[in-house]
C-alpha cells in the first residue's frame, strides 16, 4: 500500500494556549468521529507533510518498522489512525484502525495473555463500546519491489480495478511503476471521521 | 480518498501480500480494562449524560420558567386592570356605540357620570348609584326640581336599554322621571310633561306636601 494520500489542506492556525484550553473544555466528544474531526487535538495541526513523508518508505526506507510501531503504541491517547487492507473470502476492504496501544503489565506481576501485544481500535463506538484488534507487530513492515499502477490510472479503471480487488498485476506491463510500501498507512485525523465503519469499505468507496 | 494507491507484490502474485490480518480477541477483564482506561483517556465524557438531553433540560427548564413569568405577568395585569377604573366602554360594550349616538358625543369621557358610575359597580349597586346621582343633582345649582326622582329597578333597565318611553303614561313602575324627556309620540311626551309638571307642582312652593298633611 502506497504512502500516497489525499494532499492536506492549508496549514491551520496554532491555538494559543489559553485558545486550547478552552476548546478543551468545551468540546466534550462523545464520539471519535468528533474526537477526530476536532482541529485543535490534531497532533499536525493539519500539515501532514512531514508524518506522510517520514513514514514513506520511499523516501524514508531507513526507518525501523519495530520503532514506527513502538511509536505509535507510545503515543497514548493522542489522535492517531491508519488505514489498512484486509482480504476476506476474496474480497478486499479497506478498514480505519485508530488509537493503537501497547497492553500495560501489571506491576505485581500478574501475567495475562495480552502482555506486550498491541492494540487498536477499529472504527467507531457502537452503543458504547468499540471494537478492538491485536495490532501485528509487523503492521509497518516495508514491502519492497511492489508493483502498482499509477493513482491516475486506478482513478481512471476504478471500476476494472475494484471489481477485481487487488488483481496482480504482470510484470509485461509497463504502465506500472515499481514502488516500495508500508502495510498500513498513516491517516491523517481530518480524513479519520470519514472512515470509522467497522465494517470497513470497499475499494470503490474509499 | 479517490487517490490512494492500492499496490500489489509482483513475487506474491497475490493481493493479500499486503494486507494485514485483523484479529479480534476475546477479551477478557484485563483487556476490558485496558482499552477502556485508553477509551476514558481519548473520550473523557462518554459516559456522562449527553448534550442533547442536557439540552432537553435546559429547554424544558427555560420554557417552565418562561410560562411561570408569563403567567405571573398576566395575571399581575390583570389583576391591575381589575383594580383601574373601568370605562363605560369596559361594562356596556355593546350599547356603548348607540349612547355616543344618542348623546351626539364621540369621547366617552364625556358622558354622564352617572354612566362612569355604573361601569364601576356591580349589578346590586346601579339602583343605589343613580339615587345618589339624583339626588346630587337636585342640589345642584343646574336642577331644574328640588325633588329627587324616585328610582325604581324598571327605571335603571330603561336606561341602560335606552328605553325612555314608559309603557303607559301612568305607569309609575318606572318611577317619577320629570328629568326624562321622551322621545316618543306626541301623547307620551304630553303625558310626561304633564306628570313632570304635577311633581314639580306637589313638591313645590306653596302646595307642596307638608309633614302636617
Amino acid at each position: 500500500m502506497a504512502n500516497l494520500l489525499p494532499q492536506p489542506g492549508p496549514i491551520l492556525p496554532q491555538p494559543g494556549p489559553e485558545q486550547g484550553a478552552a476548546n478543551t473544555m468545551t468540546q466534550r466528544h462523545r464520539k471519535f468521529a468528533s474526537y477526530y474531526g476536532d482541529e485543535t487535538l490534531d497532533p499536525f495541526q493539519g500539515s501532514y507533510t512531514k508524518i506522510l513523508e517520514r513514514l514513506d518508505p520511499e523516501t524514508n526506507n531507513g526507518l525501523s518498522h519495530v520503532m514506527l510501531l513502538e511509536q505509535a503504541v507510545g503515543t497514548g491517547a493522542c489522535p492517531q489512525a491508519y488505514l489498512c487492507c484486509m482480504s476476506q473470502q476474496q474480497r478486499t476492504r479497506v478498514y480505519c484502525i485508530h488509537l493503537p496501544s501497547r497492553f500495560t503489565s501489571s506491576l505485581d506481576g500478574q501475567v495475562t495473555q495480552w502482555d506486550s501485544c498491541a492494540f487498536a481500535f477499529l472504527g467507531e463506538l457502537i452503543q458504547g463500546t468499540v471494537q478492538s484488534v491485536i495490532l501485528p507487530s509487523d503492521a509497518f513492515r516495508i514491502s519492497n519491489n511492489v508493483r502498482a499502477k499509477s493513482t491516475d490510472y486506478i482513478v481512471t479503471h476504478l471500476d476494472e480495478v475494484a471489481d477485481a480487488g487487488l488483481p496482480p498485476i504482470p510484470n509485461e506491463q509497463e504502465d506500472a511503476t515499481v514502488v516500495s510500501t508500508r502495510r498500513i498507512t498513516y491517516l491523517p485525523a481530518r480524513y479519520v471521521p470519514f472512515l470509522l465503519d467497522p465494517a470497513g469499505y470497499t475499494l470503490r468507496q474509499v | 480518498m479517490g487517490t490512494m494507491v492500492v499496490a500489489n507484490n509482483v513475487q506474491a502474485l497475490h493481493p493479500t501480500s499486503l494486507c494485514i490480518t485483523l484479529t479480534v480477541p476475546i477479551a477478557d477483564h484485563h483487556l476490558m480494562n485496558h482499552c477502556m482506561t485508553l477509551l476514558k483517556q481519548a473520550l473523557p465524557y462518554l459516559n456522562q449524560p449527553t448534550e442533547t438531553l442536557e439540552l432537553a433540560i435546559t429547554q424544558m427548564a427555560a420554557a417552565v420558567t418562561h410560562n411561570t413569568n408569563e403567567q405571573r405577568l398576566a395575571r399581575d395585569d390583570r389583576e391591575a386592570k381589575e383594580k383601574a377604573p373601568k370605562l363605560p366602554s369596559d361594562k356596556f360594550s355593546r350599547t356603548i356605540v348607540v349612547l355616543f349616538e344618542l348623546l351626539q358625543i364621540t369621547d366617552e369621557v364625556n358622558l354622564p357620570l352617572v354612566w362612569h358610575d355604573w361601569a364601576n359597580c356591580t349589578k346590586r349597586q346601579e339602583l343605589q348609584v343613580l339615587t345618589e346621582r339624583s339626588h346630587a343633582f337636585t342640589r345642584s345649582t343646574e336642577a331644574f326640581s328640588t325633588c329627587a326622582p324616585v328610582v325604581s329597578p324598571k327605571l335603571i333597565q330603561d336606561l341602560l336599554n335606552f328605553t325612555f318611553v314608559s309603557d303607559s303614561p301612568d305607569d309609575t313602575k318606572t318611577g317619577l322621571q320629570p328629568f326624562i324627556v321622551a322621545d316618543g309620540s306626541a301623547e307620551h311626551r304630553q303625558a310626561n310633561l304633564e306628570l313632570a309638571r304635577m311633581y314639580s307642582f306637589l313638591a313645590s312652593g306653596e302646595n307642596a306636601l307638608m309633614l302636617a298633611d
